[in-house]
């Protein structure tokens, strides 16, 4: 429900009504059109973060995927090599794993939330600026600009908040990492095999 | 028939038409065939006699026998092939072949010939019938009449067209018998003749009789000719009508490579054929030729070269399998190893055209597939001996090119597996590393035995890391090597993990990642080699690695959480890597801080708190919360700023960037116009670093601040600031003024401090409790003390002002006694003391003190004639009392006139100068000077926290903190609760933001007012009128202040250009005293 309340607040900014032709920016002068671009650039900016937070996902997900099949291999091995013991002891060293990976994605997972916030915050701010050129140029009254600046202030507080939870969610998937690793020894030094998980299947 | 049946019936015709098979033809019967040219030829000769027999006598006659005699050629040549052909049929290839219809057609033949040149002698072509007669007899094997009848044809005939094609037989005839000699004069004669289209031919003919002579020098001259010369023909063509065809430019070309090994044993072959060649097959005939003859002559390596001519120009051709095979002879026979891959490839060519090739049997297939297979094995395995002999990589190289050609061929040969294991070998010595990487992976994927699989994995990864080492590879190509060093290294893992050589190929794998650019992975590998073999030599350069692939990776935080379990480690590495890592991981740590800060990210506040909230108490969590701090500030984030910089200040009270933060937020303090904070802050921060650069100067404005807030701590910070030897003069005197007497006293009395400031108040206290003594000495010393500035002037004139006043005192308690005339005297005495005592003022150069001064001596002589005239004389006898009083009031007047002048003079020197003091006003109103002078007189109602309404604008200052209009409101709520030290520092700092704003100067002029300093009041009050002639308001005030004290006419002046009086409202920038306006106006 949140995410698609987000979805909705993204959306909903997306669709401003502040069109200015390119005729329009083209007869703005040079600092109203860098102004304008250096918006326009926020935006893709923040975009482009979203896409490597996505693009991040897709790939932890991938390996997680590739850490069951990895684990398959090494249990198929192990039955071979009669070396049944080492099965359940390895299961807790790729749990370990996985749950570190899952915490990478609910870290990506909530730089993604962060982008969504931060596309809002880069587009109200592009409206805000666009606002002000049209109040420059006669088009708008110098009064509406303040609606459009309480907006950007209203979003960044949330995308100040949104940022916030992301940290705590990092801190929290550094701590899995610990997990893992000590999963990791433990296995090495109930089994002596330093190499499954790690270095073959 | 109806038309559908009609149309039905012409479809299935039609149909019937299109879909049967075409009818074969009856296999050609070749006999038949002769035999029926031979009939139409038959035909001919019936008709030609006819046609003799019919023309009698005509012209044309000799034309008809001649044709006669050909077709009785013609029928004959038909006559024999029908004979051949049988014997041919019966498998009798032999062209010697007895055909008695033709021998006897032939005879008709010559016959003809001979009536022609019998019965027409001058028939035009009797040369002509001499010439075929004799060739006639050629045919006929009659060689003595076939040489009489040419040389007939010469004798008789010398210019016949067919004298020379005669000599060329007659060449013939001589060298088929042997007679060389014979032949060569022959030749020559042709050869003697000027060009003529039989030259080529003849010298053909001389270079065999050359070549037979065993003159290979002189035959292959002549066939150079015969292809140099541009007349000889190119195609196959008949230059003696009575033989057959003939190219003669192949034929040259193919018989001087004959004689080339003989006359150019040196030379390469191919390009000199190839220039002399007129097409491609003449070419490689010739080559075949010189490959043969090579070959005989025991020349192996030009024989190899000519072959593979040979067989580049085709493989499919009927030649190709035996030529193939004389390839390979003359390989090996002359260990011809220099290209054997290009060797290989031909063979595997030609065994390739017939793989597949249903003519050939499959028996006969399969054989020439084994026997290619060898040649092509043989080869290749010669050439990597050859190699491992020379030990030259550019022959191991062909070895392995040989190889990989024998594995494309013969992909499916028994020898497979040994071929591709050499063929890594020979890449591996090669140095063609990469290659050899994939191909030890072939023999992996091969090999049967344990062991080679072990051995080929081994050196696959070693071939690829030299490989990657050595530079030089595509991207791709490093891509897949480092690919294939994963693979192998985990077979290598998985099968031999206890293998000696593991250490390394696991330091290769996971190197393979760092450079394939998969940091985390590579990181994660790294770590775990240094974590399985602590005290292996790669633990500590993996473990460094680990480290680096990590900062490549920008994973910061992970960097710092494995190099602390690295640390950690006690196997791991000694204390120098310990020490090493630590410093890294410190260092990454600074750097993400950095990092953090300087990056335009949205979130790097929040990043850095949350650092900061992770590292908490170490070095990093309070660089992190430091730069957080800065970064609030940075952001305008001020709220966040001030928790912030408290929480550093609480989480790091011995950091020693204390001194910064405090000080940085006193900076934000003072914008925000909390002063008593700001304060607090500078001495926070003296305290963090007492001998820092700026210490001293922070503690200053620190006891500023104080000193006009009236606070009693600042006598502490005047403490140390005495103790370092900073001048306090100015201080003292905004405490005094700020009537924060105390802390004055306080200072005084437990610190060092001297100077004129320092006496004066000494004595200015010890007056207030009353000793005499003390204040007479300390102001003495201050008055003659001119040092200090104008703290020091200050304070010189007012100590000699108050010495006036305890001289004036001193007169004061001079009192009438029994003795009239020594009471008298003493006045006089302490008069003229007073006089000399207030003079010292009046020099001063301090024109309030100056008039104080001369008002106090001019209430003195008034007081001095009261005393006069009020004196009892009633003791004196009446003679002696008017006497005395006579003198006495011609004292008294006297001193009525002195003090009437000094008042005058007060006055006019007031109004002169425009001096704002209670002296001053006494003296223009003409009104009694007070007995008591408030030498400070702050009317500062002290400090009472902040004033109602003052939070929002502190918000808004907060936002804006140069913002004036938010600034002056606040100093007007200050105003208006009494607290006139906050507001005038915050005036000045709306002053220093921007000077020329009227207003500020105008509510500066209040605040001074209120603080007890009415001459810079006034100063304040012109100022605002300067800046803005039209600031009523400001100019009401200045006229206000001057009314206050007595300038009236100047104050009329300044309400006049301010349009009048208004009604006073009680703004806190209006003038307190506003309403003396109306008084003054009222009065007028």
């Amino acid at each position: 429900m949140r995410r698609l309340w987000l979805v909705l607040l993204v959306g909903g900014c997306g669709g401003s009504n502040l069109n200015l032709t390119q005729d329009e920016v083209d007869r703005m002068p040079y600092e109203s059109r860098l102004t304008i671009y250096d918006g326009e650039n926020d935006v893709v900016i923040a975009r482009s973060r979203r896409d490597e937070a996505t693009r991040q996902i897709v790939a932890l997900k991938h390996e997680s995927d590739d850490l069951d099949k990895r684990l398959d291999r090494s249990i198929e091995r192990f039955k071979k090599a009669k070396q049944n013991d080492r099965i359940s002891p390895l299961k807790k060293a790729i749990s370990a794993r996985q749950k570190y990976l899952s915490a990478q994605i609910s870290t990506s997972e909530a730089a993604v939330r962060s982008a969504d916030v931060g596309i809002a915050v880069a587009r109200a701010r592009l409206d805000a600026v666009k606002q002000r050129q049209l109040a420059r140029t006669g088009r708008a009254t110098a009064a509406t600009i303040e609606e459009y600046e309480a907006k950007v202030a209203s979003l960044q507080k949330w995308e100040k908040e949104t940022q916030r939870r992301e940290l705590d969610i990092r801190v929290e998937a550094q701590k899995v990492f610990e997990t893992w690793k000590q999963a990791e020894e433990e296995y090495a030094r109930a089994t002596g095999d330093f190499d499954s998980g790690i270095w073959i299947d | 028939m109806s038309p559908r049946k009609l149309v039905a019936a012409s479809l299935l015709l039609v149909a019937g038409c299109a879909s049967g098979p075409p009818a074969k033809l009856p296999p050609a019967d070749p006999i038949q065939a002769l035999q029926l040219s031979g009939k139409k030829v038959d035909f001919a000769i019936g008709e030609t006699k006819r046609l003799i027999q019919r023309s009698r006598g005509a012209d044309y006659l000799p034309d008809l026998y001649m044709r006669l005699a050909e077709l009785y050629s013609e029928r004959a040549r038909y006559a024999w092939l029908v004979v051949y052909e049988r014997h041919h049929q019966k498998g009798d290839d032999s062209k010697a072949v007895d055909a008695p219809e033709a021998r006897l057609l032939k005879n008709l033949a010559i016959g003809v010939y001979d009536r022609v040149m019998k019965e027409f002698p001058k028939y035009p072509r009797d040369d002509e019938a001499m010439f075929l007669m004799a060739h006639e007899h050629r045919e006929l094997g009659e060689f003595d009449e076939m040489r009489s009848t040419y040389e007939k044809l010469i004798e008789t005939y010398p210019h016949s067209k067919h004298r020379f094609e005669s000599y060329l037989v007659l060449g013939d005839a001589a060298f088929d018998k042997g007679d060389l000699p014979r032949a060569e004069r022959y030749y020559n004669l042709i050869l003697a003749a000027p060009e003529s289209h039989v030259h080529p031919l003849a010298r053909y003919k001389l270079g065999w009789v050359k070549v037979n002579k065993d003159d290979c020098k002189g035959a292959v001259a002549m066939f150079e000719k015969i292809l140099r010369d541009k007349s000889t023909p190119h195609e196959t063509k008949s230059l003696v009508m009575t033989q057959r065809s003939l190219n003669i430019s192949r034929e040259a070309l193919v018989d001087l490579a004959y004689c080339y090994p003989d006359v150019y044993p040196e030379k390469p072959a191919p390009p000199y054929l190839r220039s002399l060649a007129v097409s491609s097959s003449d070419y490689i005939a010739a080559m075949r030729r010189v490959a043969n003859r090579f070959f005989i002559k025991q020349m192996y390596a030009p024989a190899v070269g000519a072959l593979r001519v040979v067989l580049s120009a085709g493989v499919n051709d009927d030649e190709a399998i035996e030529t193939a095979r004389k390839l390979y002879d003359n390989i090996i026979k002359g260990k011809v190893l220099d290209r054997p891959a290009a060797d290989v490839d031909v063979i595997g060519r030609v065994y390739e055209h017939r793989a597949f090739d249903l003519r050939m049997n499959k028996d006969k297939r399969d054989k020439l597939a084994e026997e290619f297979e060898i040649y092509a094995r043989d080869i290749a395995t010669r050439a990597q001996v050859a190699a491992k002999e020379s030990k030259t990589p550019a022959l191991y190289a062909n070895a392995a090119a040989a190889y990989t050609t024998y594995l494309q061929y013969f992909s499916k040969s028994a020898s497979k597996n040994e071929i591709t294991e050499n063929r890594a070998e020979a890449l591996l010595a090669a140095g063609q590393l990469y290659q050899a990487g994939k191909a030890f992976e072939e023999v992996d994927a091969i090999a049967t035995s344990p062991d080679a699989k072990k051995q080929a994995r081994l050196n696959s990864i070693a071939a690829y890391q030299q490989a990657i080492e050595k530079g030089g590879l595509s991207r791709i190509e490093r891509l897949y090597a480092r690919g294939g060093i994963r693979n192998m290294g985990r077979l290598v893992i998985a099968d031999s993990p206890q293998d000696p050589n593991i250490v390394g190929i696991k330091l290769n794998i996971a190197r393979s990642y760092y450079e394939d650019g998969e940091y985390q992975r590579s990181a994660e590998l790294f770590y775990a080699l240094a974590r399985q073999y602590p005290t292996a030599p790669e633990a500590t350069v993996s473990g460094h690695l680990a480290l680096d692939a990590l900062r490549l990776a920008d994973n910061l935080e992970g960097l710092a959480t494995v190099g602390r379990r690295m640390v950690a480690d006690a196997k791991l590495g000694d204390a120098n890597f310990k020490r090493e890592i630590s410093d890294i991981v410190t260092k990454a740590e600074q750097r993400q801080v950095t990092e953090l800060t300087i990056t335009g990210e949205s979130d790097r506040e929040e990043q850095l708190l949350s650092m900061a909230k992770r590292h908490k108490g170490s070095e990093l969590g309070e660089q992190a919360l430091f730069n957080a701090l800065a970064v609030a500030r940075t952001n305008g984030d001020i709220d966040r700023f001030y928790e912030l910089g408290e929480a550093f200040l609480e989480q790091y009270p011995k950091s020693n960037k204390r001194s910064d933060v405090t000080s940085a937020l006193a900076t934000v303090a003072s914008d925000r116009g909390d002063y008593a904070q700001a304060a607090t802050y500078l001495t926070a921060a003296f305290n963090a670093d007492p001998n820092g650069k700026e210490a001293t100067e922070r503690l200053q404005n620190a006891a500023q601040i104080r000193a006009l807030l009236g606070d009693a701590t600042v006598a502490g910070d005047v403490k140390k600031l005495v103790s370092r030897g900073s001048h306090v003069d100015d201080l003292m005197m905004v405490i005094a003024e700020s009537g924060n007497l105390p802390a004055l006293e306080d200072i005084l009395s437990s610190s060092p401090v001297d100077g004129a400031v320092a006496d004066f108040f000494r004595g200015y206290f010890a007056l207030q409790r009353g000793d005499r003594e003390d204040a007479v000495k300390k102001l003495t010393e201050a008055a003659h003390d001119r040092g200090g500035g104008e703290a020091g002037k200050d304070a010189s004139a007012r100590a000699l002002f108050l010495l006036g006043e305890i001289a004036f005192d001193a007169f004061n308690a001079v009192v009438p006694g029994a003795d009239i005339g020594k009471a008298v005297q003493d006045k006089n005495r302490e008069i003229e003391t007073l006089t000399q005592a207030y003079n010292g003022a009046v020099r001063s150069g301090d024109a309030r003190w100056a008039l104080a001064g001369i008002a106090r001596m001019s209430e003195a002589w008034s007081k001095d004639a009261d005393f006069l005239r009020d004196l009892n004389l009633d003791a004196l006898s009446a003679t002696d009392k008017q006497a005395v009083r006579q003198v006495l009031d011609q004292q008294m007047q006297k001193a009525q006139e002195e003090s009437k002048k000094l008042r005058s003079s007060c006055a006019k020197k007031a109004k002169e100068l425009l001096v704002f003091t209670d002296a001053a006003k006494a003296c223009v109103t003409d009104q009694p000077f007070q007995e008591k002078v408030g030498m400070f007189t702050n009317r500062n109602s002290g400090r009472k926290g902040d004033p109602p309404g003052a939070a929002p604008i502190r918000q808004a200052l907060l936002k804006n903190p140069r913002s004036i209009d938010s600034i002056t409101k606040l100093a007007e709520l200050y105003l208006g609760t009494g607290d006139t030290g906050v507001a005038l520092l915050l005036i000045e700092h709306a002053i220093d933001i921007d000077a020329k704003k009227s207003a500020s100067h105008n509510l500066r002029g209040i605040a001074l007012y209120r603080a007890g300093r009415s001459d810079e009041a006034y100063a304040a009050f012109v100022r605002a009128v300067e800046l803005d002639p039209s600031n009523a308001r400001a100019r009401l005030n200045l006229a206000a202040h001057l009314a206050l004290y007595g300038y009236n006419d100047r104050a009329m002046a300044e309400v006049k250009r301010a349009g009048g009086v208004p009604m006073p409202h009680g703004d806190p920038s209006e003038h307190p005293e506003l309403r003396v306006l109306s008084t003054l106006s009222g009065g007028k």
